[in-house]
């Protein structure tokens, strides 16, 4: 808390040494706008989304090593961790221009400042590079990417399921992937309505 | 017949020739294994790996040469329940991934869904909140030091640890009614208001709490079995703890001084007082120093909350987002309305269209929620970024050409709970 407003609470109706402060996030917001604009600046990239004071750029999948590599070494910017790598299914929803999009989540210590990055994979070719050279956890992060949504991370030193059996069919994060019956054990029997297992 | 009943498979099912993949454990030499080399299969049922981990090693003579890790066993689709479950009905499934402090996981949420609505609770609710996270910041780091002094051969410790954490499930019992699966929080304020009586309760169990820290440091701190199998032992670096994503006390014993408690305050804990310790050797007794001196800051924090408890509503009134208490539906038209069409299937919340990403400063470390709002009451897809996850994915680092025998004394300072870990 900084000590103007500390001030400004003393001065009205507090009597006690118990200080509010409403709002914190005013302070890190700003924090963030700046940063995205640097970073909008530096890499030529299109007007991120804000949405609750969160920003997030779409990258294109060819330069998502370099412009991450690029975050974390480039002490203006110093995104040193990776928080997490996540993928969205965007099959049951319109309007958007792919089907999968892959969120890399990464945080400055330096700055205390977050950023999301956004790269659009393609249906029928679900690939894009690894960042696992970058930063360790994303080796991992991408596995599980991998295991619930079948996308290829090019150049992984390990892809392989993390989570599920190695020989699970199905990608179950997928959309079109059913919550219960079919599809759910791909080495058992199918049955339908009202037919009985046989044993 | 019989074989195959016994398998579990019927006759229409195909029996696969590897029933588990890469994980049928094989007794065929490996091929490439160097002369006195051997493979050990490290879980996944050991008494020191609390829960389902497996690691799949291999030896040279008792030295790691290298370490696999096999995890998934706990794998529950919690995040495919998320998008088929409502959000209120998704704070009984956090419950279940890290159970050893559910009301964390529970506010974690429905802060995250509170940011994505952009609504915030009355100070009363928020206050509880947060008295119920650090309560169980006690309760998760008392079990961890008590289980790591368990695993280095101090039993003693563990079983007094155990007899306070059930006092402390007590007070969740008499807050929410479950032990270790709470529910207590819901989006826009809470289930219940505190009961009666509660906090003088509260502080007559925070009053024993420093005499009990003082106990298990006495056994601990300077017994010099569990500093030789501590100091120095699991050591993680700052810069793989930063590059692994590694988060909380395990961050901080590495050196990392960060907590999003202090640096990004949610739940107004900008208006408390209190420290983040933080150790540079980042080795097991570095762990569990820092939780130690966490519990001790968590007193702090606590004793200022319960002082400072405001009065009022602990729900969000007037909106379309918490349910309208049942003496108002009993008596009120629009509360009525409002009951009906919170409830109702196609109904519910009206969540924005827009992504938000939520964290929470968890006893394990960053608890992070990424939703995906369609418009719905149900989330499109609800991502945790679980901190066990990413902690346990620097275990390697820890142990690749340390002896055996350290494994035990590393998981044990890790505190991974599998069900978070899998999810």
């Amino acid at each position: 808390m900084s000590e103007e407003k500390k001030d400004v609470e003393s001065n009205d109706e507090k009597s006690s040494d118990f200080d509010i402060d409403p709002n914190p996030k005013q302070e890190w917001q700003t924090r963030e706008k700046v940063m995205a604009e640097k970073v909008a600046e530096r890499f030529e990239l299109d007007a991120p989304v804000v949405f609750r004071g969160q920003y997030e750029f779409t990258v294109e999948a060819s330069r998502i090593v370099q412009i991450l590599r690029e975050l974390k070494e480039d002490e203006e910017f110093a995104f040193n961790r990776l928080t997490d790598v996540t993928a969205v299914d965007y099959l049951k929803l319109e309007g958007y221009e792919e089907r999968f999009a892959v969120l890399y989540f990464i945080y400055s210590y330096e700055h205390k400042t977050h950023l999301r990055l956004r790269v659009w994979v393609d249906e029928d070719d679900p690939r894009l590079p690894t960042v696992s050279g970058v930063f360790g956890a994303a080796n991992w992060g991408e596995r599980e990417v991998y295991d619930m949504f079948g996308l290829e991370f090019i150049g992984h030193p390990n892809l392989e399921r993390i989570l599920l059996p190695t020989n699970f069919g199905s990608f179950p994060l997928r959309k079109d992937y059913p919550l219960r019956g079919r599809g759910e054990r791909d080495d058992f029997p199918r049955l339908r309505r009202g037919e009985k297992e046989d044993l | 017949m019989a074989d195959l009943k016994a398998t579990g498979l019927t006759s229409k099912g195909k029996i696969p020739t590897e029933p588990f993949g890469d994980r049928a454990i094989s007794f065929e030499p490996e091929p490439g294994l160097g002369e006195g080399r051997m493979i050990l299969n490290f879980g996944p049922q050991h008494p020191a790996t609390h829960g389902t981990l497996r690691l799949s090693l291999e030896l040279e003579g008792e030295i790691i040469v290298s370490a696999k890790p096999d995890i998934g066993f706990l794998h529950t689709g919690f995040e495919k329940l998320g998008e088929n479950r409502n959000y209120n009905q998704f704070i009984t499934v956090t419950d279940r991934m890290n159970y050893m402090s559910a009301m964390s996981n529970n506010v974690g949420f429905a802060l995250a869904v509170e940011e994505l609505l952009e609504i915030e609770v009355p100070p009363r609710a928020q206050a509880i909140r947060l008295i119920m996270a650090e309560l169980s910041r006690i309760s998760d780091h008392i079990l961890c030091v008590g289980l790591q002094g368990m695993d280095l051969g101090a039993f003693s410790v563990m079983l007094w640890s155990f007899i306070q954490r059930e006092k402390l499930y007590d007070v969740f019992e008499l807050t929410s009614g479950g032990r270790l699966t709470t529910s207590y929080t819901r989006v826009g304020g809470l289930a219940y208001d505190l009961p009666d009586g509660i906090i003088p309760r509260i502080k007559a169990f925070l009053a024993k709490v420093p005499e009990i820290i003082d106990e298990v440091e006495y056994m601990l701190s300077h017994n010099r079995i569990f500093i030789d199998r501590t100091q120095g032992i699991g050591v993680l670096t700052k810069e793989n703890a930063i590059s692994y994503g590694v988060t909380g006390p395990m961050a901080r014993a590495a050196g990392v001084d960060h907590d999003l408690r202090r640096d990004r305050p949610y739940m107004g804990y900008q208006n408390y007082d209190f420290d983040v310790p933080v150790k540079t050797e980042g080795d097991a007794y570095a762990r569990y120093e820092v939780r130690v001196q966490e519990m001790r800051e968590s007193l702090k924090i606590l004793d200022q909350a319960l002082d400072n408890l405001p009065s009022g509503p602990v729900n969000c009134l007037g909106g379309k987002v918490r349910l309208p208490g049942k003496d108002e539906v009993y008596t009120k038209m629009e509360s009525l309305i409002h009951h009906f069409i919170l409830s109702m299937p196609g109904h519910g919340l009206e969540t924005p269209k827009g992504e938000i990403y939520h964290a929470t400063e968890s006893p394990n470390g960053e608890l992070g929620w990424f939703l995906v709002g369609d418009g719905t009451s149900i989330p499109y897809r609800a991502r945790v970024r679980p901190p066990s996850f990413y902690n346990y994915s620097a275990i390697r680092t820890m142990i690749e050409g340390k002896p055996l025998a350290d494994i035990v004394s590393v998981l044990g300072s890790l505190n991974v709970i599998a069900g978070e870990l899998d999810r």
